[in-house]
């Protein structure tokens, strides 16, 4: 029955894996059904949604109640990430928040955790003595589950990774025939999960960065070769959102004029040859008009030219775009913490940045043209800036290039000035 | 060579460029493959594609940072530094701010150190809520370098706890002003009215402009009325303010 099973699964991942038509029941010298396993397990490298499937599988394989991976940190056995399948999710929480460096198992064979280490702690702890036990009341009677094994995948420093079956009394305690059938395993189950974790590792890297173009006041588009938008971010979507003469569709960013239109496809046309290394334009810039008669749009496009290795992304380039007429933030917050301006001082510097106009700022704030400059002064020493035109370059392309909404502000003491 | 050795070789080599490579070689001069083989080749070269495909998009982010002359850092959880692009890296070497000791990132003041690693520390625990802790790294008589801690909740399916986390620095000192070539295209100013507000923009004034084209004040004031009625301002300031909301970003020649 196991293994009509396990034949079943594997075509199924066969015909995924494997275009070609000559598909053949897998056959090794090792038996049929570490070959399934092994697939199993690596079919998880890729893919990290299937780690259930690969954990069901052993499960099956390991007559248990309960199995799971868990990686634990430091001495005290924090997990810091598990998977487990056939565990109540109820009495998983339990485990998670409590239970897990109550485990009595864990404080016996942890120490002893070396890579290929397969154990069964029963020896060690009778269950006599595991049945008065916290964790046996709270965990093990409601799952059903007495007698274990545990064994370590990696180890890092004191950190292990630790794959884990758990059975009914009914089934038994494992035998060192059980045991020593799960050691071929652990070394797939490593290389598995360390392609798995560089993966994640990349793919969680990609997120952040891609976060913090979302956390920049101007647009940013990626385009690839063929004109295509590879990313867009926050800033650029909602300019487009404004539906105001530039819209995305599928073959890149679209102004709403004909002769823009033709203006951005030269553009990038050009900046897609010196991306590729064949032309020598460092990019371009145009202006998008605006059917609500509001001051265009700035785009500016730049070739992005990659290292040689990522040949496959050559020709790519970048758009950045800006709208004159978005307000500028309240930065008060981030003036008083940057450069310690008092908070009249920010409020000063705040509206100066947002009309670029002494008088408008003294009219706006109802003060008179002399209290302005007076601020405006003070701001200078602590910004350390001498002339208008600087102060206004620093408060427009300084930090309040990122949105604020985007920042946590922290009670970091305000830094000396400069 | 058994077919088991092969398939472990298979996962020892996804993600590394060269070797998977040559493993694809030799396995092509040894056909015909196994069909166990064969199978696990094609989830080997899954997880490579996947693997190069995504190093790629850290690649081209990385260096639309650098275009907007923005530092990016990405660090594990102990500050240990896994990439870092041109501007990051120039201002690691400046050691005005930040530097390197080792393998990992610390930072320059003294007080600050504990600063950087703990909100590295602490953004890689916590769920920041969409906000990104921002903190100041003191620099000798200069501004100081802001920082965003950017982080993100791992996936469900990773048995992982060294987190990656990326540095955003942003130095308030470091814009540079657009080409003249960009700010003819915006505002169809002449090349010499071009040259000027590249110069106004860096924050000299009038003077100082007209010294470094090498014309007289009158001349200059000329240039400026032009500038001011292209870009529809009516003051330096708000002529200044018009030239800044160019986008931010660096062209390479």
């Amino acid at each position: 029955m196991l293994l009509q099973w396990n034949d079943r699964m594997s075509r199924t991942r066969l015909t995924r894996g494997t275009p070609s038509s000559k598909i053949r029941l897998p056959f090794m010298s090792a038996d049929a059904r570490m070959v399934s396993l092994i697939r199993h397990v690596y079919g998880a490298a890729a893919d990290e949604t299937q780690w259930p499937a690969v954990l069901e599988h052993l499960a099956d394989e390991y007559h248990g109640g309960v199995a799971g991976l868990q990686y634990r940190t430091g001495v005290d056995g924090q997990i810091s990430s598990s998977k487990f399948v056939r565990f109540d999710p109820a009495l998983q929480r339990a485990y998670g928040s409590y239970f897990a460096t109550r485990n009595p198992w864990t404080r016996i064979t942890q120490p002893l955790f070396r890579p290929g280490f397969v154990y069964t702690p029963d020896s060690m702890l009778p269950i006599s003595q595991l049945e008065r036990t916290e964790f046996y009341d709270g965990i093990l009677r409601p799952a059903g589950v007495v007698h274990c094994f545990g064994a370590c995948v990696l180890r890092r420093g004191d950190d292990v990774l630790s794959f884990t079956v758990v059975r009914s009394r009914a089934v038994g305690a494992y035998d060192v025939r059980e045991l020593n059938s799960v050691r071929p395993i652990l070394p797939h189950l490593r290389r598995a999960v360390q392609v798995n974790e560089r993966l994640s590792g990349l793919a969680r890297t990609r997120a952040c960065l891609a976060d913090g173009l979302d956390s920049l006041r101007q647009g940013v588009v990626v385009i690839n070769r063929r004109g295509r938008i590879v990313f867009a971010n926050q800033a650029a979507r909602a300019i487009v959102a404004l539906q105001d003469g530039l819209s995305i569709a599928v073959d890149g960013l679209i102004p709403a004029s004909r002769d823009e239109r033709r203006r951005l496809r030269a553009l990038l046309d050009e900046s897609v040859r010196t991306g590729a290394g064949e032309g020598f334009s460092a990019g371009g810039a145009m202006t998008v008009a605006r059917p609500s008669m509001k001051r265009p749009f700035f785009l500016l496009i730049a070739p992005l030219k990659l290292p040689l290795e990522s040949a496959g992304l050559s020709g790519m380039s970048t758009i950045f775009i800006s709208d004159p007429e978005a307000q500028v933030e309240n930065i008060d917050e981030l003036l008083h913490r940057l450069y310690g301006l008092t908070a009249r001082e920010a409020r000063v510097a705040n509206a100066f940045a947002a009309s670029g106009s002494l008088d408008q700022t003294a009219e706006q704030l109802h003060l008179s043209r002399e209290t302005v400059r007076w601020h405006i002064r003070h701001i200078y020493r602590k910004t350390g800036t001498n002339r208008q035109a600087a102060l206004l370059r620093l408060l427009i392309q300084g930090a309040s290039r990122l949105k604020l909404e985007s920042l946590q502000l922290g009670s970091q003491a305000n830094p000396p000035r400069p | 060579m058994s077919d088991i050795d092969t398939i472990e070789d298979i996962y020892e080599a996804v993600g590394h460029e060269g070797r998977w490579r040559r493993l694809n070689d030799r396995l092509a001069s040894a056909a015909p493959l196994s069909t166990e083989v064969a199978w696990h080749l094609a989830i080997g070269r899954e997880a490579h594609d996947q693997q190069v495909r995504v190093s790629g998009e850290i690649s081209t982010f990385m260096m639309v940072q650098d275009q907007l002359t923005i530092g990016a850092l990405v660090v594990d959880t102990d500050g240990r530094i896994i990439h870092a692009n041109a501007i990051a890296s120039r201002h690691l070497a400046e050691r005005a701010a930040l530097t390197r000791v080792g393998e990992k990132v610390h930072a320059v003041a003294m007080d600050d150190g504990g600063v950087l690693s703990d909100a590295i520390k602490q953004a890689s625990l916590a769920t920041n809520a969409g906000r990104n802790p921002f903190l100041l790294l003191r620099r000798e008589r200069r501004l100081p370098l802001c920082v965003v801690v950017v982080s993100t909740r791992p996936s469900d399916g990773a048995y992982e706890n060294r987190r990656s986390v990326v540095l955003l620095l942003v130095d308030p000192e470091l814009a540079a002003p657009p080409g003249t070539d960009v700010l003819r295209a915006l505002f169809g100013f002449t090349a010499r009215e071009a040259e000027l507000a590249a110069i106004l923009m860096t924050g000299c004034g009038l003077e100082e402009g007209a010294r470094t084209l090498g014309v007289a004040m009158t001349t200059a004031r000329t240039f400026l009325a032009h500038i001011t009625a292209k870009t529809e301002s009516h003051s330096q300031p708000e002529l200044m303010h018009r030239l800044l909301s160019i986008p931010n970003v660096t062209q390479r020649r």
